[in-house]
């Protein structure tokens, strides 16, 4: 009887599941020149971790990559306006016109990979043999020929979304803007050949240090004259020395982190807050990627 | 406008008292600060991570004795007794060398020490650097620069190990041969590198290269001794000797950033390859290398 019982719940569950999955549709076409930025975000969040979740609503699409599938505890978060990426963008669902899934982003990335040079990208939620899939509908310009390609997914529970909530971490002692990654990108490189462990300096007056010592050998790299971000609604930030705080993060992460240079960004802020996390905020219009990255203790 | 003295004055006195070993020969002034025996000071930190390039063969872990002296700073690399490689900065390179001393020589990891040089990147352009030596048991300083960003580090120094004296010159020199490095450059590119041995045969009239596989075959490269690649060819003896190839790997690879090269062999069948490269500030350098043979192949075997 018990396990009768037992056994209901979960076909419920199916059941629930399954009904869900009747109702949701989600189609769109990808922007022509939008493919490749798309590409950029994958290829960028790939670095993290293999999988990631997509998260669509009627106006927004978010990538997330949770703590416990990446390395180190990192943690990303990615958003961008639908109609940033997308034409002709429909969804419905039974949960307020979300749907979530995960998905594998090295398939995501050959299907979008094939569609860079194509004359028009399609993607829409499908079912075969009742198995859910993002199915890529790409036109190729030169050879006229229509490509379909199947990434299969694994639908979210309303619930399971419900889940999914942004870290909150306590105001930052020090926010401050990033040099150009593609430059900082050098700099780590070299490091990561001399230790395991980064340390990050910065105050409210433009200077941030990186620095990797091991009983060898001491690098450290000053930046300075950087500006400050100004928090919509607060007072802009006074420049203020005194302000400062050091983080240790793991180097390879952090390197990581760095290859988000590949989406261009406009402006790349740094938040340290002390002995919990450094949070870094990639901006392009109204594409941002998030990561934060866990301190480790000093001890 | 960045004071390096100053700069430094913290990071040597901190380092000062971390410091477990050696004595600080050097004096110290009424304020604390250190003195550095070795200062020097160039504007364009390619033109040495150019020259230093030649010397690197791994990519971690690899040594290099330095040698401090009034002419100039010399680097040296080694591989068991029979390779050593040296290139020699003359203190004209630098728009600033201080060097108090006598002579001062080191060891430290040569990979990381090429890292800091190449630290904004190999593309990067416009990089000054300053180095400076407390004396013994005190680290080597660098401090790059590149628009205004500026990476300090500071490399522990270890006591040198013995070095290979070669005496090329103890036997008569047999071979002598000036050529462009570009034209060596492509000899060796013809040469079987995934042989262990390169013989070399020089001869009045030829000159070959010759590997011996059991896997890829056998090859060989001949130039006559009157082709128009070599400048200068003067050959007393004909002699053979077998060499390793990759002990030779850092020589050859080096001919990519020589304009010229001077190929000699002793009676004992020690190879010396000396390479003359033009800086960016058109002055010129050298850098040398030394490879003793594996086995004297007598002439009359096949």
């Amino acid at each position: 009887f018990f396990f009768f019982f037992f056994f209901n719940t979960t076909t419920k569950t199916q059941q629930n599941t399954y009904k869900q999955f009747l109702t949701m549709r989600f189609k769109a076409r990808i922007l022509q020149d939008k493919v490749s930025l798309f590409l950029k975000i994958v290829t960028t969040i790939q670095k993290m971790s293999p999988n990631c979740v997509l998260h669509l609503t009627e106006r927004k699409l978010q990538f997330i990559e949770l703590a416990e599938i990446t390395e180190g505890g990192v943690q990303v978060w990615s958003g961008v306006n639908s109609n940033t990426l997308f034409e002709d963008y429909s969804i419905e669902s039974l949960n307020n016109n979300e749907i979530a899934f995960e998905i594998r982003l090295d398939q995501l990335q050959r299907s979008l990979k094939s569609g860079e040079k194509a004359n028009d990208v399609s993607i829409k939620l499908t079912k075969k043999l009742g198995m859910p899939y993002l199915s890529f509908s790409i036109e190729q310009a030169i050879q006229q020929i229509s490509i379909i390609q199947d990434v299969p997914i694994t639908l979210l529970t309303t619930q399971q979304i419900s889940n999914y909530i942004e870290p909150h971490l306590p105001d930052p002692e020090v926010q401050i803007m990033m040099p150009p990654l593609k430059l900082l990108r050098h700099v780590i490189d070299k490091m990561k050949n001399v230790g395991q462990y980064l340390s990050v300096y910065a105050n409210m007056a433009g200077e941030l240090k990186f620095k990797v010592e091991t009983d060898m050998v001491t690098m450290q790299t000053t930046y300075d004259r950087l500006d400050h971000p100004q928090i919509e609604g607060r007072s802009p930030p006074r420049e203020n020395p005194d302000i400062s705080t050091e983080i240790k993060v793991d180097l390879k992460l952090f390197a990581k982190f760095l290859f988000s240079y590949q989406v261009t960004p406009t402006n790349v802020i740094c938040c340290i807050v002390e002995d919990k996390a450094m949070v870094l905020h990639v901006l392009l219009d109204d594409l941002y990627l998030t990561y934060y990255i866990p301190a480790i203790s000093i001890s | 406008k960045h004071n390096f003295k100053r700069h430094l004055k913290n990071k040597m006195s901190q380092e000062n008292t971390e410091n477990t070993q050696g004595n600080a020969e050097n004096t110290q002034t009424q304020d604390g600060e250190i003195d550095f025996v070795f200062i020097c000071k160039i504007d364009n930190a390619k033109i040495i991570s150019n020259i230093l390039s030649t010397l690197l063969f791994k990519r971690e872990n690899q040594t290099a004795t330095v040698t401090v002296s009034q002419s100039g700073i010399k680097f040296t690399v080694e591989e068991g007794k029979s390779f050593q490689g040296n290139a020699n900065l003359q203190q004209e390179l630098f728009q600033e060398y201080k060097f108090t001393g006598k002579l001062e020589q080191f060891k430290i990891n040569f990979s990381i020490f090429m890292d800091c040089l190449n630290v904004y990147g190999a593309s990067a352009n416009f990089v000054s650097l300053q180095m400076g030596y407390g004396g013994y048991g005190h680290s080597l300083v660098l401090l790059l620069e590149e628009n205004g960003v500026f990476t300090h580090c500071g490399l522990r120094t270890l006591d040198p190990e013995e070095l290979s004296v070669f005496n090329f010159r103890g036997h008569p020199i047999q071979t002598k041969v000036i050529m462009e490095a570009e034209f060596l450059k492509e000899a060796f590119d013809e040469v079987d590198w995934g042989a262990t041995s390169l013989v070399l045969t020089l001869s009045p009239e030829e000159f070959r290269f010759s590997t011996n596989s059991p896997i890829t075959g056998s090859c060989q490269v001949d130039y006559p001794h009157n082709s128009e690649v070599f400048e200068t060819f003067e050959c007393t003896e004909t002699q053979t000797n077998s060499y390793k190839l990759n002990l030779l790997q850092p020589a050859v690879k080096a001919l990519s950033v020589a304009a010229k090269t001077q190929l000699r062999v002793n009676e004992i069948g020690l190879l010396s390859l000396q390479h003359m490269i033009r800086n960016e500030d058109k002055n010129i350098s050298f850098v040398d290398f030394f490879l003793a043979p594996e086995e004297v192949v007598d002439e009359e075997q096949d």
